[in-house]
């Protein structure tokens, strides 16, 4: 048996070397659930809240209690996911049908589900967004949860953040790579058509928006339609070429169902 | 089926039905071309700035999530003013 901080350093080792290897942000909340589960002593199940604004949901879950126990949270916007969201803590509650804390929600959650303990700790990411973010363990005995589990699900959720911290910051990368991209696109597109019809940049972007709605096509297919035929067909008239420049011009005027 | 005028929803209904972040939604309309700072989308989703052609940026980037949820184009459009 291995002294306690050894044991620790271990399992602070295994943690690092599995959540290194999420491709992305939903692999990584995944990955972070599935491993907790598996590694906090008392973890039956295991969730991530997330909190954008005033909502909360769950972004990652293993088992079915986290799915029934959250629902109750968030009706009630009470308990230990929605308070380790909500502030610099973490929460264990051994007892939730008699604990002081939650009430209302230790009564309906251990009346409608199997749950008994919960151990909820608040999610750090530098690359928030917006959010805030707890994970948390379930289960359906009493006294579920101990100090090692406390001790080392604190670690844990010191890595796991990390680990998401990577992964928001790749995906936001990745993101502007390809917003950068589009935006490239689109706008080469624009200016095949301000040439071709002789019609202003805004011009071009309404003709290209009202093809997007009118064929449910999403702008950057429209630009790439633009792109290898230099043409453009809009509802209600011929494909528009140079010739019709007046014709692209007025449709870009055009009010449409939904404009005002 | 057609939406008309009336079904249709404004930039802030659409922002807040998506439940997405406003650097989401900065980031979405500028990869639809759209040069607006933070600060401006903030600005149009709250009806403080009316730009006919910035607007139908943002709209098209609300738009393009509903149809990632199979949703026809919920947010309203504006008419160009005549050049």
């Amino acid at each position: 048996m291995l002294a306690p901080d050894l044991y620790v350093a271990q399992r602070f080792a295994e943690i690092t070397q599995v959540l290194a290897k999420y491709e992305n942000t939903q692999e990584t909340l995944q990955g972070i659930v599935d491993l907790g589960v598996s590694i906090i002593p008392g973890a039956e199940a295991g969730g991530i809240t997330d909190l954008r604004g005033d909502r909360f949901r769950s972004l990652a879950i293993v088992g079915e209690l986290p799915k029934l126990v959250d629902a109750i949270q968030y009706d009630l916007r009470s308990g230990p996911c929605v308070d380790a969201a909500l502030e610099d803590t973490h929460f264990m509650s051994n007892d939730l049908a008699h604990d002081e804390r939650w009430p209302r929600f230790g009564q309906r959650a251990t009346t409608e589900t199997a749950v008994r303990s919960m151990l909820s700790y608040r999610l750090y990411s530098e690359v928030a967004d917006e959010h805030s973010s707890a994970l948390n363990f379930y289960s359906t005995k009493l006294s579920a949860f101990d100090e090692e589990s406390r001790v080392l699900a604190l670690v844990f959720a010191t890595h796991a953040g990390l680990a998401l911290t990577a992964a928001r910051h790749k995906a936001k990368m990745l993101n502007l790579r390809q917003a950068l991209a589009s935006n490239r696109q689109i706008g080469a597109a624009i200016g095949v058509l301000m040439t071709r019809l002789l019609i202003t940049e805004q011009e071009a972007f309404d003709l290209m928006r009202i093809v997007s709605q009118d064929r449910n096509l999403k702008l950057t297919a429209v630009a790439e339609s633009v792109l290898q035929t230099g043409e453009i067909s809009i509802p209600g008239s011929s494909r528009l070429t140079e010739t019709s420049a007046s014709a692209a011009k007025s449709a870009a005027r055009r009010p449409l169902a939904g404009q005002h | 089926m057609d939406r008309t005028n009336d079904d249709k929803i404004d930039l802030f209904e659409g922002f807040d039905r998506l439940g997405i972040s406003l650097e989401d939604l900065w980031l979405d309309a500028y990869a639809l071309g759209g040069d607006l700072s933070l600060l401006e989308t903030e600005a149009y989703v709250f009806g403080l700035l009316r730009d006919a052609h910035e607007h139908n940026v943002l709209a098209q980037a609300l738009n393009e999530r509903f149809m990632d949820q199979d949703l026809d184009h919920l947010v309203r459009y504006m008419t160009l003013a005549p050049s």
